[in-house]
């Protein structure tokens, strides 16, 4: 089996990864800073933690997946996964590397456990992934990286309580995938924000910093809120904050927060935790 | 603020709608391809008759209506990278959403709610 180090939740953004090369090349903007010192204390943990493997959930944003066939859950199993470019070109930074070894086994066992995700041989990672990354380590990475995309962008999306079973289920398949790997689980989803119709730019830090709290220990009390009412108050886009459910739910119960943090550098909540499994017993 | 899912505050993109603007959508994903953003901007009516664009949907990319093709059923995502083709960033496109002026939307972002869902009963119970 393997071992479950912890969980990690955190916003995405493309202007986080913007102002990330920005910030090392002249200094971070000063609403930015903030994220960047927030992110410091999560990037020292995983040094501490060192896990050699991270199961990222995440979703693209017409960059790499087009729409001719839509899949509502995928997993990357290539060797490589190279950054999807958006339009604006390829950021300064390498392709993260896959483990098609770790991530077999894993795919069998989701899908024997009733999760038939689509199989990615070929897979580009966009700012879901690379808006994030390079607060949290530097490259070339160091860890290899499971990619599971999940459709959020099309509706009907997985619902909260479907995306809270892919995480139970992902933990049965780290605990008994004959591997001996150190595993830390990560979701990202953007937190309150929405980019289109009149309510652009809504932004919500009450439902932010609440969910923040909540995924700790009320994680129940969060599956049960209706997808649609945390559209309504913290925007369509804040959705794939359900996303962080897989996360936890690949947690035991009683993992609990190392560390907490948020700020509200643009449009888009950006809010990280870090959860801490426990150690196992005997 | 209206927080309802309905336009014009949100155009939310779902399967059917998709199939009903794939076009639209195939053609502003592949603006994601420099080869394509290049024929838009020497020959934009041929690359728009290539995709197989409704006149309606020709006539908003070449009135640059952002809103317009949301709510046509273009994809924000999708929508946006014709934005970036023609220098214009997705807040332009936001302003263009909020039918607002781009010098001044700009100062009053974000839009700060503190709304919770529990709050919502109370508040559709107010508007009626
Ligand atoms: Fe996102």
């Amino acid at each position: 089996m393997s071992r479950i180090l912890g969980g990690i939740g955190i916003a995405h953004t493309p202007s986080m990864g913007y102002q990330y090369d920005k910030g090392v090349r002249e200094g971070f903007d000063p609403k930015w800073q903030p994220w960047y010192d927030g992110t410091r204390p999560v990037k020292q943990w995983l040094r501490e933690k060192r896990p050699s493997h991270m199961v990222v959930i995440y979703n693209d944003h017409m960059n790499y997946f087009d729409l001719k066939a839509y899949p509502t859950f995928a997993i990357g199993v290539a060797a490589h996964f190279p950054q999807a470019d958006e339009g604006y070109g390829l950021r300064p930074f390498p392709g993260v590397d896959g483990d098609p070894d770790f991530a077999w086994p894993i795919a069998r066992s989701l899908v024997r456990d009733g999760f038939d995700l689509t199989f990615c041989q070929e897979l580009e990672l966009d700012h879901g992934v690379y808006s994030w990354l390079p607060y949290l380590f530097d490259a070339p990475w160091p860890l290899k990286v499971l990619p599971i995309a999940v459709n959020m962008l099309m509706h009907p999306v997985p619902t909260p309580q479907r995306l809270h079973a892919l995480g139970a289920s992902l933990r049965r398949a780290l605990l008994n995938d004959g591997a001996n790997r150190d595993v830390v689980v990560l979701a990202t989803g953007g937190m309150s924000h929405q980019i289109h119709g009149t309510k652009f730019g809504l932004t919500n830090e009450k439902w932010d910093r609440y969910f923040l709290d909540a995924i700790e220990q009320r994680q129940d009390e969060l599956v049960a809120t209706p997808v649609e009412e945390i559209m309504q108050v913290a925007g369509t886009e804040a959705a794939e904050l359900a996303m962080w459910y897989t996360m936890r739910a690949a947690l035991a119960v009683s993992a609990r927060t190392h560390y907490s943090f948020y700020t509200l550098p643009a449009v888009t909540g950006c809010g990280v935790i870090a959860l801490d499994e426990p150690e196992p017993r005997g | 603020m209206d927080l309802s899912l309905e336009a014009p505050s949100v155009y939310l993109f779902t399967g059917e709608l998709c199939t009903r603007s794939y076009k639209l959508n195939r053609f502003a994903f592949d603006f994601k391809y420099p080869q394509v953003r290049e024929r838009f901007a020497n020959d934009p009516e041929a690359l728009m008759t290539d995709y197989a664009l409704t006149d309606n949907e020709k006539a908003l990319v070449r009135a640059r209506d952002w809103t317009g093709l949301v709510a046509a059923g273009g994809n924000h995502f999708n929508i946006i990278k014709i934005a970036a083709a023609v220098g214009e960033s997705h807040l332009h496109v936001g302003a263009h959403m909020c039918g607002a002026n781009w010098d001044e939307f700009k100062q009053t972002l974000p839009h700060r709610v503190e709304i919770m869902p529990s709050d919502l009963p109370a508040l559709a119970k107010g508007k009626r």
